[in-house]
């Protein structure tokens, strides 16, 4: 008697959870079915036909060979090291300066609603109006060398120095810079107000000069905050497109401007070349961002 | 350099191409030091290049649209003094062209609208520079004498070169494999030298 009534509130639990299962699988349907139709469906089919399988070109082939060209191609190399530069270089400028704001704008001081206002500002501004702006500003026929020319300092456009479709990617990491500047910081500034000052006062109190306090106290205390952040623009940037596009060189090109390159081709053959490109960018991406994980959780753990 | 574009007509040739090619190489590396930002980089796209043209960071600007500069310039994008010119050896000239697909399901409707495109009426109106500004695929010559007369009156801005101007050094543009080759053949031996 008791052993059936036990079941049967077994049974009604069982059913129970089995309904909020199901609710919960119907509640997140829709974004279930974007993510696996047109993530991992698009993911699977970039995938087969950077192994050689295009049934519209006739080709049926599991293989590396796309691969294999793409590396040994001469242009891959530099691209791949551009990419790399440009990509750690934007997200250290942004992370460091990001810091440095945040630890000025947590003070008090006169203007601070327009100064904070203006800083969060490029957060709202697309990418691709940053970069067109970068180039009507910056290049050498842009504002600044016609501001130059005006007052003097130049006599002819080539003499304003270099700085979109450089070698360098200037320009590209300037609009990077601009746009990450804010979003790195700003997730600094809550980790510095939510701890409020107690730990800088104390520190202070036991001998620490303000470098020590920022060193050992504050920075081990903002790390985890904008770690993840900082992966994030890592990632973005190395992918992205639109601005390496507008502004970078036409050769060595980032990798991303190399796979739409391939992809437009008008040769068919080459479709497998970008989307091989495009695979090998995801995988550049996995790995480097476990090894900056790897590096900051060592330098987190010394600190700490 | 080729010794005529006559030979290069007609399907892709590797051992022409291999043997013409080389001397195309050395010229474009040879212009270099000439060339925006002495050839270390170039527009990626045509409108950077319009822009590059109107900013006067470079003196000229390539288009296979004989009256866009008169369009550009209608829009205040081009200064006044822009010009059209055609190589003396002859520029390479091409037309729009509309195709109907092999595996197409409605050819006959895709040939009525070919038709529609080819009129002369709709011709007339593309070739209006406050419209289109875009050249007239037909033969004027070829045409009904009304046609021909209104082609041919058709108010022309002074930096559009006469039709028969145009025509008389147009050459005609290679199949595709060539362009294919020389795509590849000068972003190996040109652009990443």
């Amino acid at each position: 008697m008791v052993g059936s009534y036990r079941e049967g509130l077994d049974g009604k639990r069982a059913a129970k959870i089995m309904k909020t299962g199901l609710s919960l699988i119907f509640m997140l349907a829709p974004a279930l079915v974007v993510i696996l139709v047109l993530f991992a469906g698009g993911l699977a089919l970039g995938l087969s036909q950077s192994l050689g399988y295009m049934p519209i070109i006739g080709a049926y082939g599991f293989n590396l060979d796309a691969y294999l060209q793409l590396i040994k191609s001469p242009g891959f190399v530099p691209s791949l090291l551009l990419t790399i530069f440009v990509s750690v270089l934007a997200t250290l400028l942004a992370v460091v300066l990001a810091v440095a704001t945040a630890l000025t704008l947590r003070k008090r001081f006169v203007g601070k609603k327009i100064v904070y206002f203006l800083y969060q500002f490029p957060l709202t501004v697309p990418h691709l109006v940053v970069a067109v702006g970068v180039l009507l500003l910056v290049s050498q026929s842009g504002l600044m060398a016609r501001a130059a020319f005006q007052v003097g300092l130049i006599s002819d456009s080539a003499q304003f120095p270099i700085l979109v479709f450089d070698d360098l990617g200037i320009g590209i990491i300037l609009v990077y810079v601009w746009k990450e500047v804010p979003f790195i910081g700003l997730i600094a500034l809550t980790v510095l107000q939510s701890m409020g000052n107690d730990y800088e006062e104390q520190a202070r109190t036991l001998g620490a000069n303000s470098w020590q306090t920022f060193r050992h106290v504050l920075l081990p205390l903002i790390i985890p905050g904008i770690l993840p952040g900082s992966i994030i623009i890592f990632a973005y940037v190395f992918s992205s497109f639109e601005v390496p596009f507008l502004l970078g060189k036409s050769f060595p090109a980032m990798l991303s401007v190399l796979s739409y390159r391939l992809y437009t081709n008008v040769d068919l053959d080459a479709r497998p070349q970008a989307m091989a490109m495009s695979i090998l960018i995801a995988v550049f991406v996995l790995i480097l961002v476990l090894f900056y994980r790897r590096l900051s959780q060592r330098i987190l753990r010394r600190s700490g | 350099m080729a010794g005529g574009y006559e030979q290069l007509l007609g399907s892709f040739d590797q051992e022409l191409f291999d043997r013409i090619a080389p001397k195309l190489w050395q010229l474009l590396n040879d212009l270099e030091p000439y060339l925006w930002r002495e050839g270390n980089t170039y527009p990626e796209t045509h409108t950077l290049l319009q822009d590059l043209f109107a900013n006067g960071e470079v003196y000229f600007d390539v288009t296979y649209n004989p009256s866009e500069a008169a369009s550009l310039v209608s829009q205040g994008r081009y200064p006044d003094s822009a010009r059209t010119f055609v190589f003396d050896s002859g520029t390479i000239g091409n037309t729009h062209y509309v195709a109907i697909s092999y595996n197409s399901s409605s050819k006959a409707a895709a040939m009525v609208l070919a038709n529609l495109l080819l009129d002369p009426v709709t011709q007339y109106e593309k070739s209006r520079p406050e419209l289109w500004g875009d050249l007239t695929v037909l033969s004027v010559g070829s045409l009904p004498k009304e046609w021909r007369e209104k082609f041919r009156a058709a108010p022309r801005p002074p930096s559009v070169l006469s039709p028969d101007e145009l025509s008389s050094h147009k050459i005609p543009e290679l199949q595709a494999a060539w362009l294919e080759a020389i795509e590849k053949g000068w972003t190996e031996n040109v652009l990443q030298k």
